[in-house]
């Protein structure tokens, strides 16, 4: 690529391009959320410094008939297994999993 | 309409008549009255513009990169200390590819403190990229503030630009001048063009951290800005000739024809120049004046053309670079163009009217005088020192 | 951008109302893949940052962890306008910024309605 295809002054105009590099490779654990077990307080979802754990609008039946309208789920592409989520846990819902390679 | 007006109210009333959006006004001597001039159009309605007062010229710069970068037209002057101050951020606001506009009264720098006029401050920020002019009238500032702006928002260029004038001699000093009456006008020689800004609806990211694997392009984009600025410039002084009456030239000369030895130099002392040649002419002398206008880029092609003829060229500067095998910076710049162009004159450099200085016809008689006596050696002796108690080159 | 598979609003400021952690808006502002250490929670200052002020945000940063880790070029992960100048000079760019566009809306030349709602 050539002087001449950059954008002038090494300005970026693509908002959010940095979802090309994945992080992912990071980690040593992944955090592991134990469905049934989060009570959705959303305190993992607020504290992630990388916006990796989404709330997604899947509903979820828990094993003692509790039904929650959405679930978090981790986007393992980002996540640099830093380990706030499971430390903030309220609920002890998340576990750290030596990553398996 | 005809006015008399000095550079700095000269620089105000361009700046006006380009409608620019933000102004960051921080005083020094000797340029405080373009934003004294400019806070005074705003109060009265003659200017529809934001003047933000910043706590230093630091500030000045780094608001108008900010206001630049939204969009805005931007202005603001500066003079020695202030353009020293400000200088990391010049580099900066090159490197950002932002068409802002600044005036410079030219000032010594300190150490010793001196408020008097010497090129010494704009020298120094040569490498910054930023476009730079040097004016010799009242009239010439007036209309290179207006040019200026159409050569840094072209597309092609988008560089920052300088025009600097002699602080004093002339930011102080009264001309008659013409401005244009109707600013529409002006306006339309200066149109808003879209480029790329911040704007919530198109996010981009500017200044973002580069590392070496594509630093020297974006570099590199900057170097061919500046060579097109140089086709771009002289298009756009033709049509500063056309449009406003008033034609000039990256290079001017004067007498220059059947001219043998001619003596170039910039800014002020210009006039003098021209007052010393008329009068050398009629004793016998077959000398020219030079003058350059266009800093950066600098005009090799003109300088080639003005100085074919000419077994010896006499070049005054009026700044030092300390410790160079010549000291006068445009004496260098002269040299190495020249060289380029495989033309070997004769060159002679001065360095005069140091620190506010006065260099008058006189001086310029007495500059070719100890010239032509010292012959071989005036090349060989690098830089001479014209005006200095105690130093005596005969 | 990354698809959202719910439904959401977009609130302004003055209509952002958050009385718990469910009213927080889910839309991230904040790309992941920024270079920020592991557990730096200036990634989550940064996001919560900008679910507060939303879209209609121009961020001024100072050179510092955050902008050198969340814009190597040439990847982003901003998702607003952004600049950077120099270490020291953030608040002076800032001033700029707002200045330019109070006086580009007054002149009409820039349509401040023209936003995201």
């Amino acid at each position: 690529m050539s002087w001449r295809e950059l954008p002038i002054g090494g300005m970026v105009v693509e908002p959010g391009n940095s979802i090309a590099r994945r992080t992912g490779d990071w980690r040593v654990f992944r955090p592991v959320i134990n469905q049934d077990v989060c009570t959705r307080c959303l305190i993992c979802w607020m504290y992630c410094p990388d916006g990796v754990i989404k709330l997604v609008d899947t509903p979820y039946r828990t094993s003692k008939g509790r039904v929650w309208s959405f679930t978090l789920e981790i986007d393992y592409d980002y996540c640099k297994g830093c380990g706030i989520c499971a430390e903030e846990c309220p609920v002890d819902a998340i576990s750290m999993v030596e990553e398996v390679k | 309409m005809r006015v008399v007006l000095n550079s700095n109210y000269a620089v105000a009333y361009a700046v006006r008549d380009v409608d620019v959006d933000v102004i960051a006004a921080y005083p020094i001597t000797p340029q405080t009255g373009v934003v004294g001039k400019l806070a005074e159009m705003i109060a009265n309605g003659e200017l529809e513009a934001e003047m933000i007062h910043v706590e230093s010229e630091h500030s000045a710069l780094s608001t108008i990169i900010g206001a630049s970068a939204a969009g805005a037209r931007v202005f603001t002057a500066t003079s020695s200390q202030g353009l020293e101050f400000m200088h990391e951020v010049l580099h900066i606001a090159s490197g950002m590819r932002l068409p802002l506009v600044m005036s410079v009264a030219t000032r010594a720098v300190s150490a010793p403190i001196n408020i008097w006029c010497d090129y010494s401050d704009l020298m120094n920020v040569r490498d910054s990229s930023w476009i730079t002019f040097i004016a010799s009238t009242a009239q010439e500032v007036y209309d290179t503030i207006i040019e200026a702006y159409m050569v840094a928002e072209d597309p092609r260029i988008l560089l920052p630009v300088i025009v600097a004038y002699d602080g004093f001699w002339m930011s102080h000093t009264y001309e008659p001048l013409h401005v244009v009456a109707d600013k529409r006008y002006v306006r339309s020689l200066v149109p808003r063009r879209d480029r790329v800004k911040l704007d919530p609806l198109k996010p981009v990211t500017m200044g973002s951290l580069v590392g070496p694997d594509w630093y020297y392009e974006i570099k590199y984009q900057q170097v061919e800005a500046m060579r097109e600025a140089y086709d771009i410039i002289r298009e756009r002084d033709r049509d500063m000739g056309k449009v406003l009456g008033r034609r000039y030239e990256p290079v001017e000369a004067y007498n220059i024809d059947d001219a043998e030895i001619a003596i170039l130099t910039y800014g002020g002392i210009y006039g003098s120049l021209l007052e010393s040649v008329d009068r050398l002419r009629a004793e016998g002398y077959k000398i020219g004046a030079i003058r350059l206008r266009l800093w950066r880029p600098f005009p090799v092609d003109e300088l080639y053309k003005v100085t074919m003829g000419l077994s010896t060229l006499i070049v005054v500067d009026r700044a030092i670079s300390y410790g160079a095998s010549i000291a006068g910076p445009v004496a260098i710049e002269v040299i190495a163009s020249l060289h380029r162009m495989r033309v070997d004159l004769d060159i002679v450099n001065y360095v005069a009217g140091i620190g506010g200085r006065p260099v008058a016809e006189s001086d310029f008689k007495g500059m070719l005088e100890l010239a032509l006596k010292l012959g071989r050696r005036a090349r060989e002796l690098g830089t001479l020192y014209w005006g200095v108690r105690g130093v005596n080159y005969e | 951008m990354e698809p959202y598979t719910g439904e959401y609003e977009v609130l302004t400021m003055s209509e952002l109302r958050i009385r718990g952690v469910r009213d927080l808006p889910r839309e991230e502002l904040f790309a992941p893949g920024h270079g920020l250490c592991a557990g730096c929670t200036a990634g989550t200052i940064v996001r919560h940052l900008l679910k507060v002020t939303g879209r209609n945000t121009v961020i001024v940063n100072a050179t510092g962890c955050v902008e050198v880790s969340t814009t190597m070029h040439p990847y982003t992960s901003w998702r607003v306008s952004w600049i950077h100048v120099a270490f020291e000079n953030a608040a002076a760019v800032a001033s700029g910024v707002e200045s330019a566009f109070k006086v580009l809306a007054r002149k009409g030349l820039i349509d401040m309605s023209n936003q995201y709602p």
